[in-house]
């Protein structure tokens, strides 16, 4: 209502002092909501854009499922799918079946955009001085680039000679600074007690840390011969898969146990532990928040409290000349949620402020042991906002209701004969 | 003249305090007509104000009934007396009781717009006329703390005729102000009263008391003398 509104806007400017500090309060909590949200979201974000182009999205590992639920064609998957099946269904063993054939099959089914067979071992890679343990990885570089697309992350050599000589290897930037070697150079490497030359042909830096210091790739060919494994056949330990949308991985996952039979692992299950332990941190900053917010509601309660007690006489004169308790409700109502409006409002101005001020700031680690990064990476989401302010507002209504009930029980005749 | 009066109270009692009751006002019976001008006086505390509380719907009765223009108001709801006074009641007050932050043209129309169905422009126009007939026009756009006590008062005035109600309550009107200032807002009523203007004031100066025509005295809640004055 236009009349209550201008009564609202005077009452607030005529104690704009005491208003600005209750509302400072609620400036705070959401200052601290943005940036923190920032930060938090921006260090997921970094690591999950990040594992999302240079892990695959879904891995089929060599094991077969339980035989009751021997896997059978849904009938929505295609004939590619049925065919496979059709032709492996009934084996015993564990191992994959024409890994190359099932990797084509997988590529034909509904959200996948490409998968690749791998073999996989722990090895030890030597330079003339230095050892270091790594995961060896067997792939077809060709074929595995369109499930996670290294070749973007090379810093320097190049990927597409990776596959041209059978003794090449791809390792990241912090095996290549521990082992003091570049592209070019020899390394030994170790496994099962068989030893092998390769040379670097290429460097990758994606900036995870686990993933620069602990993956070294070779053809697929030569990892079998290390790992002691035939070729074909026995010589798989699963395929990785990449997938349209990311989040659609666990249902695609659960497609690809029921049509094939083997175990698959969605991203969000190989990353359980981090992602719950994100959600955890996440749950305890917004019961930080929250708590914060809420002190800046009892500033609104305090600052309104003292308003409705020094107004009673103001209140009297309204509800003399004809305003409804519901009027007086209503007015001082809308005051809290207005200073709660006000708070929120410069709470995310300088909240935006602070993170576009630490978006600049030299990032010592970035993600302490995860990943490196030169700069403090940050997300905005309007969601933030959204919801930044959402909370404000309702911390403003919740914080002057007893202000604003009791401001409308005040009687005008008591206040008319405490003036006698 | 035949007219039914604008306030009828029967046997109005009206109790107060929490622990011991005192009745404050004790059986008042009265019609106020169309046109009335009474004073009501009495000592300090003899009930004047809180009978002018229940005369003026501001106050439920213990007991007895009040019927103001023709409406039992003791039957209506809470909201509904709110409204009711509005429309049928201007009230002044001891003090001004003007709302600090609005000016003396915007305390005079506030009302109005609570009251409702008149467009700003036409409220405003007549809170200026309210203002003007007090000698107020030239600072309708003060501040109440940036005007003298009589000129508040007169504002408070103001803000009382401009809802045309049928009757104007007073509560010692002059009784915060000086001499010259009372007298100015004693001038004002009797002007008011000549226009037709039914008016209800309580005050202890004798003086002014005996300027209306019709001088009721309370003692212990109960009228103990009605007075008729030769008005000048
Ligand atoms: N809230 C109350 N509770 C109990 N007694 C009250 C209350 N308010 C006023 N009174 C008493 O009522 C009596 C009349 O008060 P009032 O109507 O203000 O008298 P007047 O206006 O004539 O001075 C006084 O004796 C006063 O003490
Ligand atoms: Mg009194």
């Amino acid at each position: 209502m236009k009349l209550l509104g201008k009564i609202v806007l005077r009452q607030l400017w005529a104690r704009r002092g005491l208003n600005a500090i209750a509302a400072v309060g609620v400036l705070l909590g959401v200052l601290t909501l943005v940036a923190i949200s920032g930060i938090m979201d921006g260090a997921g974000e970094k690591f999950f854009s990040t594992i999302l182009q240079v892990s695959p999205h879904i891995v089929v590992r060599a094991e077969r499922l339980d035989s009751a639920t021997t896997p059978r064609p849904a009938g929505f998957e295609g004939p590619s799918a049925i065919a496979y099946v059709t032709a492996t269904g009934g084996d015993p063993r564990r191992r994959i079946q024409r890994p190359v054939e099932m990797a084509d099959a997988i590529e034909k089914l509904e959200g996948v955009v490409a998968a690749s067979p791998f073999a996989v071992g722990t090895g030890i890679v030597a330079s003339s001085s230095k050892t270091r343990p790594v995961e060896l990885r067997g792939v077809d570089f060709a074929r595995q680039d369109r499930v996670t697309p290294l070749h973007g992350y090379v810093v320097s050599g190049s990927y597409a000679s990776l596959a041209a000589t059978p003794d090449s290897a791809l390792i990241g930037t912090l095996i290549a600074a521990d082992l003091g070697v570049k592209v070019g150079d020899r390394i030994t490497c170790v496994a099962r007690g068989q030893t092998a030359s390769l040379r670097v042909a290429a460097v990758f830096e994606t900036t995870i840390n686990a993933v620069d210091k602990g993956r070294l790739y070779v053809n697929l060919r030569q990892a079998q011969s290390l790992l002691r494994r035939g070729d074909g056949i026995d010589g798989i330990d699963g395929i990785e898969i990449r997938v349209g949308d990311p989040t659609h991985a666990p249902e695609i996952t659960t497609r690809i146990e029921r049509v094939f039979g083997y175990d698959a692992e969605s991203w969000q299950q190989v990353n359980a532990n981090f992602l719950g332990l994100l959600a955890q941190q996440g749950f305890v900053v917004n019961l930080v928040i929250g708590a914060l917010l809420a002190v800046g509601g009892f500033g609104i309660l305090a600052v309104q409290i003292m308003i409705v007690g020094q107004k009673r006489r103001d209140i009297a004169i309204l509800r003399s000349v004809g305003f409804r308790r519901a009027d007086i409700l209503q007015i001082f109502l809308a005051q809290g949620v207005a200073i709660a409006f006000v708070g929120s409002l410069f709470g995310s101005l300088f909240g935006h402020f602070a993170l576009v001020w630490l978006r600049t700031v030299k990032a010592g680690g970035g993600g302490g042991t995860i990943f490196r990064a030169e700069f403090m990476p940050i997300q905005e989401t309007w969601q933030t906002y959204l919801s930044a302010a959402a909370f404000s507002l309702v911390v403003g209504a919740l914080a002057s209701l007893l202000p604003a009930w009791r401001a409308s029980r005040v009687d005008p005749i008591d206040v008319l004969r405490g003036q006698l | 003249m035949t007219q039914s009066p604008v306030i009828e109270a029967r046997d109005v009692v009206r109790e107060l305090g929490t622990t011991v009751k005192q009745r404050v006002v004790d059986g008042v019976s009265l019609d106020i007509a169309e046109g009335d001008f009474v004073s009501l006086t009495g000592a300090s505390g003899s009930g004047k104000s809180t009978l002018l509380y229940l005369l003026g719907v501001l106050d439920r009765p213990t007991s007895g009934t009040v019927t103001v223009a023709g409406t039992d108001v003791s039957a209506l709801s809470d909201d509904a007396r709110a409204r009711f006074r509005s429309e049928n009641i201007g009230y002044v007050f001891q003090f001004h009781f003007l709302l600090p932050e609005f000016t003396a043209l915007e305390n005079v129309v506030l009302p109005l717009l609570r009251r409702g169905g008149i467009r700003d422009s036409e409220a405003n126009a007549r809170g200026l006329e309210a203002l003007t007939a007090l000698e107020l026009g030239h600072l309708s756009a003060r501040l109440p703390d940036q005007l003298s006590g009589g000129q508040q008062q007169r504002v408070a005035i103001a803000r009382a005729l401009a809802g045309r109600p049928r009757v104007l309550l007073a509560d010692e009107p002059t009784g915060a102000l000086d001499s010259a200032s009372g007298e100015i807002v004693m001038q004002i009523f009797e002007r008011l009263w000549g226009e037709g203007m039914t008016l209800v004031m309580v005050t202890h100066d004798s003086r002014f008391a005996r300027r209306a025509p019709r001088e009721i005295s309370l003692k212990d809640g109960r009228i103990v003398e009605t007075r008729s004055h030769d008005p000048r």
